[in-house]
């Protein structure tokens, strides 16, 4: 591995300084476990913020469909400040999911209607029809497409839709006669029932979407669904990671701080070893899942042959670190980390939940050696 | 391009079958280490960042970079044994620290190979404990007399020469009344004895200094302000290794495989999955590698890092040679022959044999991983006070 290309160190540090200012109330404990409470929907202001002040809607967007046309690893830096906020909105779902889609599709016209109202946050997406298939990892599962009479409908149920219910535009992956296809259903179109489902991340709204002939829009030529598949299995673990290592910074940072503050047998508990310690292991494996999310998202953007193996290990280092990372939060914080006040529970949930989102840590290894066994023999 | 240059270098002089050192035996190894090192110092390849008037090559870090990746990728040294103590560690901090007239009689002759190094740190009294020691150093007219005792010396059987850390006033403080001075090791005061290890190798030494001499001027910096200088030396212990340790033991990590696959034990699901999280830590590490190497070439110092990298690197590979023996059971036990060729440090050298003795081998040795250079205790310390922030064990 040769090192080469420039790393905008600078710019992403001062993306990274805005976007703390701009997330900062929301980052507050009282404010994210009010939001859980009374079930809060998205914050509409801090949404307009991030579109039109700090303008990250459309960092993964080419400049030609309104977006800054910033490389893949500046999208890395938000999903990491997003996750060390807790973000509830839909940020992952709309840029990611569905704008990473409709930007595989190759479908232009659809790009120049959708992207920019993306961008500006005027339509908020999401991706359906996905789930884990047989190797753990993703693919196009649930919904079945058929052409009738007038044009295409969908049938069958989507899971995990995250932010399902709310999204004004989903992109949905569907099985047809001839293989994987993409569509565009719009919220008000007849034949759909999106359920909220509720469960572990109290921070991220999930749906079900049960679709009955519903009226759906093909996205891009015959192969569109394919080339969406294959590009969002790799890109979507290594954005989730991104948003993982922001979670696990998180904790370590909120356990130091405590470690520092805290005192017991007249001394700052972080001065013991046995806590000192503890902090340190799940420093060394954030570090890591940070530098391998980072060359991840590089490769990608470069599409380097080894963005695939990369994703893999940055999706496992980054679940493992997140999920050790807000459980030494709570074991460092003792009794008050356990309770509801306390928002540790909400990084934990989060934690969990990304874990095993688009494959979990042991699928993604197995992928992982299955493709050292190609390139070895 | 340099890295032409290097590549040439090593295609002309390297057989075509070549598969890396580690496929000699030991005493053709030591041959071709001596040959190799004079081989790379006639044509510049040696010391490459020291400035020329001192026979170094007068390039960059990059450059030693290069020649560090691409003697890596071919399996051959970078020098001889003993150049981590008399290049890396003794030389860099000549250069900061010596005075003109010692760098001027000193690097040359490490270049050359008169002058041959080892490491006075450890004590029996004074591990993870350095600043501990107890040997002394009492100055008179023209000459230090050093007695105590040093252990845990890598090659000072090796070598013509020590650093030795020596306190030269006892009545200062901890840290503040010690000196690194600079012995000839061929004196009647001085015994070398090796240390047999739990492997059965004698790789280590005790040093026993009993009226041992050295020049009043052979200080490296200040007199009693030699606990800094100490510091600054350890900092440039296996500075390149970093860049190409990921590289290194990803080709263990591919022996492994191998073999697993060889004896049918990718079908076991536990090992497999105990392989496949070998080979995405593997793949951490080398990503933190390439990480450290930009810092490095954008001129950024990386510190109390390198403590992570040494605690990532040892805990995986007594990770990955425990699972070894798992895979390979009770062949691992009852292995015989060829083990583990020559002194392979930290990783095994290119070419070794993927035989269940030489796992076996590489399992007992990689018990020291997580001991030598700081154990991995001081390096929680030290990542845990330096980089996150938090105080210190009261003492």
């Amino acid at each position: 591995m040769s090192s080469s290309g420039r790393h905008h160190d600078e710019e992403h540090r001062q993306l990274q300084q805005t976007l703390r200012l701009v997330l900062a109330p929301s980052t507050s404990a009282s404010r994210q476990l009010a939001a859980v409470d009374q079930c809060a929907p998205t914050d509409a202001e801090l949404w307009t913020r991030l579109s039109t002040e700090v303008d990250v809607l459309g960092v993964a967007t080419p400049v030609e469909l309104g977006g800054t046309g910033a490389p893949l690893s500046f999208l890395g830096v938000v999903l990491t400040e997003l996750g060390r906020a807790l973000y509830s909105g839909p940020y992952f779902s709309t840029v990611v999911l569905a704008g990473q889609a409709l930007l595989a599709s190759g479908d232009q016209v659809a790009q120049q209607d959708l992207l920019p109202r993306i961008v500006q946050g005027k339509l908020t997406a999401s991706l359906a029809g996905l789930a884990l298939g047989t190797d753990g990892l993703m693919a196009a599962q649930g919904v079945r497409a058929t052409r009738g009479p007038d044009g295409w409908q969908l049938d069958g149920r989507a899971e995990d839709v995250w932010d399902g219910c709310e999204a004004d535009l989903l992109v949905v992956l569907a099985a047809a006669d001839d293989g994987t296809m993409c569509f565009a259903v719009d919220r008000d179109a007849q034949g759909q029932v999106r359920t909220a489902t509720g469960g572990m991340d109290l921070t991220r709204s999930s749906a079900q979407i049960d679709f009955a002939g519903a009226p759906a829009r093909p996205l891009g030529a015959f192969d569109a669904g394919q080339r969406v598949l294959d590009r969002l299995r790799v890109l979507v673990p290594t954005c989730l990671a991104a948003e993982l290592v922001g979670i696990a910074e998180h904790c370590v940072d909120v356990a130091v701080r405590y470690a520092l503050q805290r005192e017991q047998f007249g001394r700052q508990i972080g001065s013991f070893q046995a806590v000192k310690h503890q902090l340190v292991n799940a420093y060394m494996d954030n570090e890591a899942a940070k530098c391998v999310t980072s060359y991840a998202l590089r490769e990608l953007a470069m599409s380097s042959s080894e963005a695939v193996s990369m994703s893999h290990v940055a999706k496992a280092a980054a679940s493992d670190a997140a999920y050790k990372s807000a459980g030494t939060m709570i074991q460092t914080l003792g009794g008050i980390g356990y309770t509801w006040e306390h928002p540790a529970h909400l990084y934990l949930r989060r934690a969990v939940a990304g874990r095993v989102a688009f494959g979990s840590p042991s699928a993604h290894r197995r992928a992982l050696l299955a493709g050292a066994v190609r390139s070895g023999g | 391009m340099f890295r032409d240059r290097v590549r040439a270098f090593l295609g002309e002089h390297l057989p075509a079958d070549w598969t890396g050192i580690g496929a000699l035996l030991p005493a053709a190894q030591d041959q071709f280490r001596e040959e190799w090192r004079a081989l790379m110092h006639s044509n510049g390849l040696l010391a490459l960042t020291w400035p020329t008037q001192y026979g170094g090559a007068g390039l960059g870090p990059l450059e030693q970079l290069i020649v560090a990746e691409e003697c890596t990728a071919v399996g051959v040294p970078q020098g001889g044994l003993n150049d981590n103590f008399g290049i890396q560690m003794l030389g860099s901090t000549l250069l900061r620290w010596g005075t003109e007239e010692q760098c001027r009689h000193y690097l040359p002759r490490i270049l050359a190979g008169d002058d041959v190094w080892c490491q006075g740190f450890s004590e029996p009294d004074a591990g993870s404990d350095l600043a501990g020691l107890r040997t002394r150093a009492v100055a008179s007219d023209d000459h230090w007399t050093i007695n105590g005792q040093k252990i845990w010396t890598s090659y000072g059987h090796l070598a013509t020469h020590i650093f030795v850390l020596s306190r030269t006033d006892p009545s200062a403080g901890k840290h503040s009344g010690i000196s690194l001075l600079l012995c000839e090791l061929d004196q009647p005061g001085i015994e070398v004895r090796p240390l047999k290890t739990l492997t059965g190798e004698e790789e280590f030494n005790e040093v026993f200094f009993t009226d041992a001499r050295c020049p009043l001027d052979a200080v490296v910096g200040p007199v009693n302000g030699g606990w800094a200088v100490a510091m600054d030396l350890l900092g440039y212990e296996r500075g390149e290794a970093v860049a190409t340790l990921g590289t290194r033991f990803r080709r263990d990590f591919d022996r492994l495989h191998d073999l697993a696959a060889e004896r049918g034990q990718l079908a076991d699901p536990v090992l497999a999955e105990r392989l496949a999280y070998s080979l995405q830590r593997v793949e951490e590490l080398r990503c933190l590698g390439r990480q450290a190497v930009d810092g490095w070439l954008g001129g950024r110092d990386i510190g109390a890092e390198s403590s992570l990298h040494k605690l990532f690197w040892s805990e995986w590979l007594q990770m990955t040679t425990e699972l070894a023996m798992d895979i390979l059971g009770s062949a691992a036990t009852t292995a015989s022959g060829t083990g583990l060729q020559g002194v392979s440090f930290p990783a095994a050298e290119a070419g070794s044999a993927n035989t269940p003795s030489v796992w076996a081998d590489y399992f007992l040795r990689a018990r020291a991983a997580t001991i030598y250079a700081g154990s991995s205790e001081i390096q929680r310390n030290i990542i845990g006070e330096r980089l996150l922030g938090l105080p210190k064990e009261p003492r």
